[in-house]
């Protein structure tokens, strides 16, 4: 069974399973849990190209493009970075004061 | 005292990306009150009854959420908002859930989905067609059909029209509510996005008494000293005219080491007596002055396009690629607390040279610093006007990874993670031709986004325009603002 052909089975099993919870008034609430998405929420990060640009006077845009458009380079679009096994602690809590609240600071490292 | 609790995921390969989300989430809810950010890996019982709501962002599958998060959040009395992913380890342990909630998952939904429609019915303001990225396939969660107690608060709408919910939220048998967002609104952003229906949702959770306003903000960018005086002056003019306060970014020195536009380099201020006149006249108009950079270029190399004032970043390593997409290398070579305020302090020196305080705003150049670059600005600015860089480390307090680093921009005033006052930043800037595979952005593109905005009860429409554009973009733009029923304001009121 094929990858997608295996999630699709299980996407329908799971439908099954918790209509008959709903059209039963069953107390069981349908399956444990979803199939996983086919691929993580972000994807690998995209390769920058072997070729850097060279300068050339007036190759500048009216401003510079940071922040703009739907790329996957664009860390304003969606984070960039890849997987990583790296284990680290769990992290401290952290603490940050409102917007209205007088003294700044306290949220900085 | 408004407080939020912040529990992101810090498990598995993709952990890292949770404590993007918690900055993110974090940033959002300083808006309202406080914040604790924490993994919910260490959440124990009782917690959430010590905040006025809490925020659940899921993006790890499978993420060992604790039975007693799980537990709470079934009998909350107070407003939960989950995001996402593990949701079904509340309803597997809760089988009752369905019977108790109105409501349960089917499947995630693949299908493509470029519009979320919000806020409906029984919301009394209009419906916003918020923009979705349709190519990003990491599903939404679908649901069987919803009990009459639930309420829909936006719908996904599919390529053939047809819709299923995307948000939506009913009481718990302890009275607090849960809200469920069936994907994740952090990841694939733009302006006039469905982010901003997430923005909106906290208010729900955090002041839902807030009242119904919209404003709005703009910004004269990139000045420096070799721009035309005489059109500063009529840009000024018209927006006094047309009772538009509005904010203006000043560079205090040019630097052009390739001389790639032939004008000199080297030029401050001061050696320009009609550009300081000028913009003593744009403060007299209601002008509010901006600190943008002490160059706003790197060095003498390009940085990524021609190492000229304005052009290049300054405070970040950006390259360009053959397609003309950016990559964001990290800090500068000399990169650290000392070096940076040594430029703020450089600035503060031309300014004071050319008759002006050191200015209060801070935009960096091209929407990219540091970490020591933003705590350096902590020391010499109250306030930002822009987008800002978060790379990991900064909660959990490991070492700062600029490869893991995520880019927001704020729909309202909040305090972020840096702990500087930060102003929205929403529809960009008016961009009139095309560069490569950027598409201009025209007048029409920013009134369309700002309607879009709307869809926050209290939100900003702020853009920005650059003076040596046609002035006929501005005046298109700020008559288009304000038919949509925004009001300006001065920076120094946001």
């Amino acid at each position: 069974m094929t990858r997608m052909r295996r999630r699709q089975f299980l996407v329908g099993t799971g439908v099954a399973l918790a209509q008959t919870a709903m059209v039963g008034r069953s107390t069981r609430a349908g399956p444990s849990a979803p199939p996983a998405p086919p691929d993580p929420p972000i994807a690998p990060p995209k390769r920058p190209a072997p070729n850097v640009v060279q300068p050339k006077p007036g190759a500048a845009p009216g401003y510079i493009v940071s922040g703009r458009g739907q790329d996957l380079s664009n860390p304003y679009f969606r984070p960039l970075g890849g997987p990583s096994n790296k284990r680290t602690p769990t992290p401290p809590d952290k603490h940050g004061k409102g917007v209205n609240e007088d003294d700044q600071g306290e949220n900085q490292q | 005292m408004t407080s939020t609790l912040v529990l992101y995921d810090t498990t598995g390969q993709w952990g890292w990306l949770g404590e993007l989300y918690g900055i993110m989430s974090a940033n959002l809810a300083s808006h309202f009150g406080s914040w604790t950010a924490k993994p919910v890996v260490s959440y124990t019982s009782g917690m959430l009854k010590q905040y006025s709501a809490t925020i659940y962002i899921g993006s790890t599958y499978g993420e060992p959420v604790p039975n007693a998060f799980l537990d709470d959040v079934f009998a909350t009395t107070t407003p939960v908002i989950w995001v996402y992913d593990n949701i079904w380890l509340l309803t597997s342990r809760y089988p009752n859930f369905f019977s108790t909630y109105g409501w349960i998952w089917s499947a995630f939904d693949f299908s493509s989905v470029a519009e979320v429609d919000y806020p409906l019915p029984p919301s009394s303001r209009a419906t916003q067609k918020l923009k979705r990225y349709a190519a990003n396939n990491a599903g939404i969660m679908n649901y069987f059909p919803v009990a009459s107690t639930v309420t829909v608060l936006a719908n996904c709408v599919r390529s053939d029209g047809s819709t299923f919910p995307w948000a939506l939220r009913s009481t718990g048998p302890n009275g607090g509510s849960l809200t469920y967002i069936g994907e994740n609104p952090l990841a694939y952003m733009s302006e006039g996005d469905r982010y901003l229906a997430f923005c909106d949702l906290l208010f729900d959770a955090l002041a839902p008494a807030a009242l119904t306003q919209h404003r709005a903000l703009l910004r004269l960018e990139d000045i420096d000293p070799t721009y035309a005086p005489t059109e500063l002056r009529s840009v000024a003019t018209w927006l006094q005219s047309q009772n538009v306060p509005f904010g203006f970014q000043i560079i205090p020195l040019y630097l052009d080491p390739l001389n790639a536009n032939g004008v000199g380099t080297n030029i401050a201020l001061q050696s320009r007596p009609a550009v300081v006149n000028a913009i003593k006249f744009m403060q007299s108009m209601g002008g509010v002055m901006m600190c943008h950079g002490y160059t706003h270029q790197y060095d003498s190399t390009t940085n990524p396009y021609s190492g000229s004032t304005g052009d290049d970043c300054e405070f970040y390593r950006i390259t360009e690629n053959t397609d003309h997409s950016l990559n964001y290398l990290g800090p500068v070579a000399e990169d650290s607390l000392s070096w940076a305020q040594g430029r703020f302090t450089a600035a503060k020196t031309l300014y004071q040279n050319a008759g002006f305080p050191m200015p209060q705003f801070i935009t960096f150049p091209s929407y990219a610093a540091s970490v020591a670059d933003y705590q350096a600005a902590n020391g010499f600015f109250t306030v930002a006007t822009e987008r800002r860089l978060y790379p990991t480390g900064l909660l959990s307090g490991q070492p700062i990874n600029y490869g893991q680093v995520a880019g927001q921009y704020m729909p309202y005033t909040v305090r972020d993670v840096y702990g500087m006052k930060v102003l929205a930043d929403t529809l960009g800037g008016i961009d009139p031709l095309p560069f490569f595979s950027f598409p201009a952005r025209l007048p029409a593109d920013i009134i369309a986004d700002a309607q879009r905005n709307l869809a926050v009860r209290d939100g900003w429409a702020s853009f920005f325009y650059h003076t040596y554009d046609n002035i006929s973009y501005l005046q298109q733009t700020v008559t288009g603002l304000k038919n949509l029923g925004y009001t300006f304001v001065s920076p120094t009121a946001a």
